[in-house]
């Protein structure tokens, strides 16, 4: 009969202890983030997908050497260049990003000899076919001069 | 084991269309589908811990109607595919999806769900290269890991490919400098 009494006790002393949590929490301030009704902004060192980097005169500042596409461990990157007639320098034609198997580890950007490359702030990406996610940088580097 | 199939070809969720339509009805039914996406309790690898986070009161799923985490595969809508599908995993996925009633979707996130991610090399043999690979996928979510920005985004994916249109603002990531 005790143990009986001492159940009802116990439970309503947790209910009480529990109870007190919640209201504790309840006028304390609201730690979420309203997603999609605000947008969160990305600490400078936040890794999306790469991206060329532009210069002054908005050219990207690859030589094309494959630094890049050689030392991604997945083999993510694909590039292509050509000298043009004349000219010193490689420009670079092609550059693919196959991102659905990036590690995001940042040896591309590391071994990049002229810091062409950098990590993007994309945080939300989503979509209905993984080819969506096989980016071809180059445009988007022209489509972010416009 | 089940036997994998080699080819990468898309399956898609019409393997069981209804059999009769009701036009009205089923618009107001996806609609209510769209709004209580009841995810399977099922984690696999790093990603699942972003999914967790994406549950938690920073993110909170609930405000979608998608936070209710299922333990049984017959209580849930849709199968979050989070992390690295291993070889002796991918039988137990299988049967987990069989097990899930229709109507039922797949979100592969993170990129091991997607294509096997940073573990894919010629001559590997423990991982499934994509979970399109054994079952239907809906909505896929790149990253290593995504954050659950980007989870909430997949979720709000789904939900417009079940109602057409989309309930909440679209948000542009800040354009790279
Ligand atoms: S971050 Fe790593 S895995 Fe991704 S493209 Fe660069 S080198 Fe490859
Ligand atoms: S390492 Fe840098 S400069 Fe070399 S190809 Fe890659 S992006 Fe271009
Ligand atoms: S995509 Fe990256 S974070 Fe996600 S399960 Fe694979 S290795 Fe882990």
């Amino acid at each position: 009969m005790s143990g009986y009494f001492k159940e009802i006790f116990d439970g309503g002393k947790s209910l009480l202890v529990g109870l007190g949590i919640t209201f504790k929490q309840m006028i304390q301030p609201v730690v979420t983030e309203r997603y999609p009704r605000t947008a969160p902004k990305m600490p400078p060192r936040y890794r999306g997908h790469i991206d060329l980097v532009r210069d002054e005169e908005g050219n990207n500042k690859c030589i094309a050497c494959g630094m890049c596409q050689r030392n991604c461990p997945t083999g993510c990157i694909t590039i292509k260049g050509e000298k043009p007639e004349g000219a010193k320098k490689k420009v670079l034609t092609f550059y693919r990003l196959d991102f659905t198997t990036c590690s995001l580890c940042g040896i591309c950007v590391e071994s990049c000899p002229t810091d062409a490359l950098e990590f993007s702030k994309e945080y939300n990406l989503a979509g209905y076919s993984a080819g969506d996610f096989v980016f071809d940088l180059l445009k988007r580097c022209e489509e972010r001069r416009r | 084991m089940t036997n994998l199939p080699k080819d990468l070809k898309q399956l898609r969720q019409d393997d069981h269309p209804p059999v009769v339509h009701f036009a009205v009805l089923d618009k107001l039914l996806n609609l209510g589908r769209a709004n209580s996406l009841w995810p399977m309790t099922f984690g696999l690898a790093c990603c699942a811990i972003e999914m967790m986070a994406t549950g938690a009161s920073r993110f909170d799923l609930d405000r979608f109607g998608a936070g209710v985490f299922r333990p049984a595969p017959k209580q849930s809508d849709v199968m979050i595919v989070a992390g690295t599908i291993s070889r002796k995993m991918a039988p137990a996925i299988v049967t987990l999806y069989e097990q899930m009633p229709h109507p039922k979707w797949v979100i592969a996130m993170g990129n091991c769900a997607i294509s096997g991610g940073p573990f894919v090399f010629d001559g590997q043999y423990g991982i499934v290269e994509g979970a399109d690979r054994i079952i239907p996928v809906d909505v896929y979510i790149p990253g290593c890991p995504p954050r659950p920005e980007a989870l909430i985004e997949g979720l709000l994916k789904l939900e417009e490919q079940l109602t057409g249109s989309r309930r909440f603002p679209r948000v542009d990531p800040e354009a790279a400098p």
